[in-house]
């Protein structure tokens, strides 16, 4: 069956279902195309399947004879190449140019002229070979991995040398027993799972399946994948995160204390604990019950100056006196309250020896001594009162309230100076009074009364005194005048009186004397001021960064100075213009600090009714810097209207502490032996 | 001389402005240090990769806190980097691939022809004595052993070849630790099972993830991993150059084809001795009873791993402590039913199935066994039972301050084979250690006195529940 489709291209019936008309006009059906599976199944069955040969134009299979002729020309023919054999391809050749077929395409320049970079590459390989050198046909050869880059080196340091500072990546945490997958079961209470996290959770399910086959079963997906990931994250962080060098340092607790002293003495000081109760008035009871408007038990009590029967002076001075007066063995205690009462008492047994109505509560109070005698002074009102306390000592209840009157009337006079000369010579004329007026500068005027008969001086200023502090030496003391804005320096046994400043500005918090030295220590609220008396200038100037309340100095070179931010500064006069130390001991104002005279102590009150004491050992070497210990907070007193100690002193010889709290109580801290 | 004017521009007043000293100097931000070599980020993190050059923290960031900083020297000694160079021009070079592909068939040629570096002069660089570089190899022995248990993946852009070359490498590695017997520690964890070795008086610690498929998340970035691998595989193939060649051992070395087609393992490393080179033993003596006593640890003793243990770790431990082993599969030295296998090691119960002259364990004996360096009664480890805990041999029970009561019998354990390899008492050994143990006279010594005490309270005629309680509160008393 022949297909007459004559000249008729065979695309043209390519959408059509037949291929053409046979002779008779009938149309030859196209043939379906072998899928692969039919194609695979006829090629194993058939063995003559290969040698099959589609006609298209016929629209049927021709196989092709086995002789090996015309399998070659069928291979010929697929492939394009001349069908007959006894032509070979070499011999063929195409004449250029004399094809109208090849005239219309240019040859090209490059044909017929020598390649370039084949030219230097045989130049290249003629210098390689005439070098000797391994030929080297490309450019690059990969980097060989297997060679020898660590020679033995001996001297060799891992130091780099570019001046780069070396930080090398922390290494992994090892893991420890709870990232087991069999840890021991105390490992695995609740609190770790939770902490821990998934995969722990699961494993804890599987209970007695603890093998390690069932790893995967708990850790199949999470944890491959957060190895992976963990990993990864291992990359970010060796090339991502900043590295600093960080210096650990090894120590233990201990290397950080300092070394505490050992000795006898220190043992004193620590066991500060027992407490010697002084409940204010308990003497004073029956003298002052009459009248109900001296409710002493509901009144402050200001100030506390501990003195010892005796000189009260630098230290050595103390140890004779105690010598000497050995079977006279007493302790006075002088406190100041908002009673307005003056009351002295005696240490060892709490007893209250004297008391002193004044017009007005005493602001401070200090002993002092001047001729062998004890004086207490006491700032109340405008004028300061000195009272000798040996004198007197058993007087009645009559003389007791003719003193008071006394007192008050002279605390009243004083306020008005010119009425002053009548009524005491009128009122009272059995007393002998003296009269002393100098002008000072202006406005301060000083006016010294002396009473004779009771050794009671009173020296008047025109504003009121706030504070007093005594030269060792007990001739000079110094008032401190807020109004006046002033320092006054009076002599007592010349009566004369000197202004510190000329013009203060800024006003003065406390003024004191030092302990052994001509100095005067000024503080203001921000800065303390060193003050030379003898060469009169300004020796140094301090500044705590907070505001000063109180301040007290110790027999050398050292100052502390409490703030009212509870912090507690130590300056060393020596080492610079700021606190040597700062004690953040107190979360409240520092009412009062005080060094002990003899032993290396101090102690620190605060209005969070907690007293501090502190062991300040002051070396003798001058390149050893003070050693500060705290030793203990004692806690006694209550707190009554947001105060709670506002006074505080050593006792001069023993390692006791005397508290003034505003809870109406005087508490004596002693050591416990 | 003029003083030059603030309001004068231009270079002078550029200068002016330059830092001189101080943080300013000292650090650039990334930004500025990208400016200055003319990279492109991604060429600038790979180059810090692989020259190890990382952020630093100023103590004063005067470009703002939200920047990273590099030192100025870092980013100075990149510029002065040979890669760099190599990086701009295969840069160029993948600019010319771009345009050849349209119109030329020059890019097969092209693509063979691409500029190639080495990372030799890193490595030396980063590592200048062999030393420094085993002392970092934790990181990269990790990463290649992870690489190795990955797919060749195109879609994240892992290649066959690296993959290919990591399993070399940590193979070669393994073996090594194998043939010197430098392996110390080996802890199963959740998250994988982690080695130890000392080679060279350096521990080397690495992690292998647990054999089974790995899948690939997609939220890591594989190209920041292949740079780091990248440098990695070269920097442990110099490495595992050197330890082969300082102890005599060709390199690379030669695989058994059948063993490497049925997954062998290190079984299939064969070693041999480079043409005229001597072995060379450890020298050191430091810990060489400690040395002696891993390579010894399971001699004699031979090893049919079932097929449901991980056979890979297991050969490893095993062969490290100078084991043999035999397995359930093609190549395996011995049969199944070799008279000399000693231990089976399982992990399914195997109730009615052990025969009675060896011993099965689970895979945890011996990782405990080769921790403790001591041979533990089988009893505990009979497959089917949950074993003991399994303690992590990288924790010191003093620093922790808590010791588990398994850790308190291996010890006692160890010590008593000590006491029996040293030929000396117990209590001997263990007193060396800082802890005095009982001896088994001792101990009985003690069971006697407390029988003749409760004896003689019988005698008495005080009742022992009463005595008991007596005793409880006395204790409790002085406890």
């Amino acid at each position: 069956m022949d297909n007459a489709r004559g000249d008729v291209p065979r695309e043209w019936y390519r959408d059509e279902g037949h291929v053409g008309y046979d002779v008779d006009g009938r149309k030859i059906v196209k043939q379906k195309w072998d899928d692969s599976i039919e194609h695979l199944i006829r090629l194993t069955d058939d063995l003559s399947y290969w040698r099959n040969v589609f006609d298209e134009k016929g629209g049927k299979e021709l196989v092709v004879s086995k002789s090996q002729e015309s399998l070659e020309l069928f291979r010929r023919l697929r492939t394009s190449i001349i069908p007959v054999m006894d032509i070979h391809s070499d011999e063929v050749r195409l004449e250029i140019g004399s094809s109208d077929h090849f005239q219309t395409i240019q040859v090209p320049k490059r044909r017929f002229i020598p390649s370039k970079w084949e030219a230097k590459l045989v130049l290249r390989i003629m210098r390689g070979l005439r070098r000797k050198a391994s030929i080297q046909l490309l450019e690059n050869s990969p980097a060989d991995n297997q060679k020898l880059i660590w020679i033995e080196e001996q001297n060799r340091t891992s130091e780099r040398n570019d001046g780069r500072a070396c930080l090398p990546a922390p290494k992994v945490k090892l893991p420890t027993n709870i990232d087991s997958y069999n840890p021991p079961p105390e490992y695995d209470c609740a609190e770790v799972v939770k902490s821990i996290g998934h995969s722990v959770v699961q494993k804890i399910d599987l209970g007695s399946q603890v093998a390690l086959r069932a790893v995967p079963s708990y850790s199949d997906f999470v944890t491959e994948r957060t190895h992976l990931c963990r990993r990864f994250q291992r990359c970010l962080d060796l090339y991502l995160c900043p590295r600093v060098l960080r210096t650990r340092l090894n120590f233990q607790q201990s290397d950080i204390l300092p070394s505490l002293p050992t000795t006898k003495v220190q043992y004193i000081h620590l066991n500060l604990g027992r407490r010697l109760h002084i409940e204010h008035g308990s003497i004073g009871a029956e003298t002052i019950s009459k009248s109900p408007k001296f409710d002493f038990f509901r009144t402050f009590i200001l100030s506390v100056a501990v003195h010892i029967s005796g000189l009260v002076l630098g230290p050595i001075i103390l140890i004779q006196c105690l010598l000497n007066l050995s079977n006279d063995y007493r302790q006075w205690l002088i406190s100041g309250s908002a009673d307005s009462i003056l009351r002295m008492w005696e240490v060892s047994t709490g007893r209250c020896i004297r008391s002193w109505q004044l017009a007005e509560s005493a602001s401070c109070v200090a002993w002092s001594s001047h001729d062998g005698k004890n004086i207490v002074s006491v700032c109340v009102g405008c004028s300061l009162v000195l009272l000798n306390t040996q004198k007197g000592t058993s007087i009645s209840v009559h003389e007791k309230q003719q003193m008071f009157l006394t007192c008050w009337i002279m605390t009243e006079c004083s306020r008005d100076n010119m009425i002053l000369n009548e009524r005491v010579s009128n009122d009272m004329p059995s007393w002998e009074e003296r009269f002393v007026r100098r002008k000072l500068c202006s406005p301060q005027k000083v006016i010294f009364f002396i009473d004779r008969k009771n050794d009671i001086v009173f020296v008047h200023h025109i504003a009121p005194v706030e504070r007093v502090s005594w030269h060792h030496k007990g001739d000079y003391f110094a008032t401190l005048v807020p109004k006046g804005n002033n320092i006054l320096v009076h002599s007592l046994s010349r009566r004369t009186t000197r202004p510190v400043f000329q013009q203060q500005n800024v006003p003065i918090q406390r003024a004191v004397f030092h302990v052994s030295r001509p100095w005067l220590i000024v503080s203001t609220r921000s800065k303390v001021y060193l003050y030379d008396l003898h060469r009169q200038f300004l020796v140094k100037k301090m500044s705590s960064g907070s505001s000063i309340s109180c301040i007290a100095t110790h027999f050398g070179d050292n100052i502390i100075v409490g703030c009212s931010n509870g912090r507690l500064a130590w300056f060393d006069m020596d080492f610079s213009d700021t606190p040597y130390r700062v004690l953040a001991s107190h979360h409240s104002t520092v009412k009062s600090v005080a060094f002990h005279r003899r032993y290396p102590l101090f102690a620190s009150v605060s209005d969070d009714t907690t007293a501090q004491i502190f062991y300040g050992l002051v070396y003798s070497e001058i390149e050893k810097n003070a050693l500060i210990v705290p030793v203990k907070v004692l806690r006694s007193h209550a707190l009554k209207d947001c105060e709670g100690i506002l006074d505080c002193d050593f006792h001069p010889a023993q390692p006791w502490l005397f508290t003034a709290g505003a809870d109406c109580t005087i508490v004596c801290f002693c050591d416990g032996v | 001389m003029v003083k030059p004017s603030k309001n004068m521009g231009g270079k002078s007043t550029k200068k002016q402005l330059r830092a001189k000293g101080g943080v300013a100097s000292r650090y650039t931000t990334r930004n500025a240090a990208l400016n200055r070599l003319q990279l492109k980020l991604a060429d600038f993190r790979r180059l810090c990769i692989l020259k190890g050059i990382h952020p630093r923290e100023p103590k004063k960031k005067h470009k703002g806190q939200g920047k990273t900083y590099y030192h100025v020297k870092d980013i100075n000694f990149l510029a002065h980097e040979p890669l760099l160079d190599k990086f701009r021009a295969l840069r160029a070079y993948e600019r010319k691939i771009k345009k050849a592909k349209a119109p030329y068939h020059a890019v097969d040629r092209l693509e063979e022809r691409k500029p190639q570096y080495g990372l030799d002069h890193l490595v030396k660089e980063r590592y200048p004595t062999f030393q420094d570089a085993l002392r970092d190899m934790d990181d990269p022995l990790t990463l290649v052993q992870l690489f190795a248990r990955l797919p060749a993946d195109k879609r994240h852009g892992i290649p066959s070849e690296v993959v290919q070359r990591s399993r070399t490498l940590a193979l070669e590695f393994e073996s090594y630790v194998v043939k010197t017997n430098a392996l110390r520690k080996c802890f199963i964890s959740v998250k994988g099972i982690y080695y130890q070795a000392v080679v060279y008086g350096e521990e080397l610690t690495w992690m292998t993830p647990h054999a089974l498929a790995q899948t690939l998340p997609e939220d890591v970035d594989y190209r920041v991993m292949l740079t780091f691998l990248e440098f990695y595989v070269a920097m442990t193939g110099f490495v595992n150059y050197k330890l082969y060649h300082d102890r005599g051992l060709r390199y690379p070395p030669l695989l058994d084809s059948k063993l490497e087609d049925n997954a062998g393992g290190i079984v299939a490393v064969i070693h041999t001795l480079e043409d005229g080179a001597k072995a060379v033993g450890s020298g050191s003596n430091a810990k060489a009873s400690d040395d002696k006593l891993c390579s010894t640890l399971f001699k004699g003793s031979v090893f049919f791993i079932q097929r449901e243990c991980p056979k890979d770790m297991m050969i490893f431990v095993i062969t490290s402590f100078g084991g043999d082993v035999a397995w359930d599969g093609e190549g395996s030295p011995h049969d199944a039913s070799d008279g000399g296998i000693t231990h089976v090691v399982a992990d399914r119960p195997m109730d009615g199935k052990m025969a009675s002259n060896r011993e099965y364990v689970v895979p945890q004996w011996v990782v405990d066994c080769a921790n403790w360096r001591v041979l533990i009664p089988t009893e505990e480890y009979k497959p089917g039972t949950p074993p003991p805990p399994h303690l992590s041999p990288f924790v010191n029970s003093e620093e922790e301050g808590y010791t588990p009561d398994y850790e308190k019998t291996l010890r006692r354990l160890k010590a008593l084979a000590r006491a029996a390899r040293e030929g000396r008492s117990l209590a001997d050994v263990s007193e060396e250690d800082g802890t005095r143990m009982l001896t088994a006279a001792e101990e009985a010594a003690e069971e006697e006195r407390a029988y003749a005490k409760e004896l003689s309270k019988e005698v008495r005629g005080i009742p022992y529940s009463k005595w008991r309680c007596a005793r409880r509160t006395s204790s409790s008393a002085t406890g």
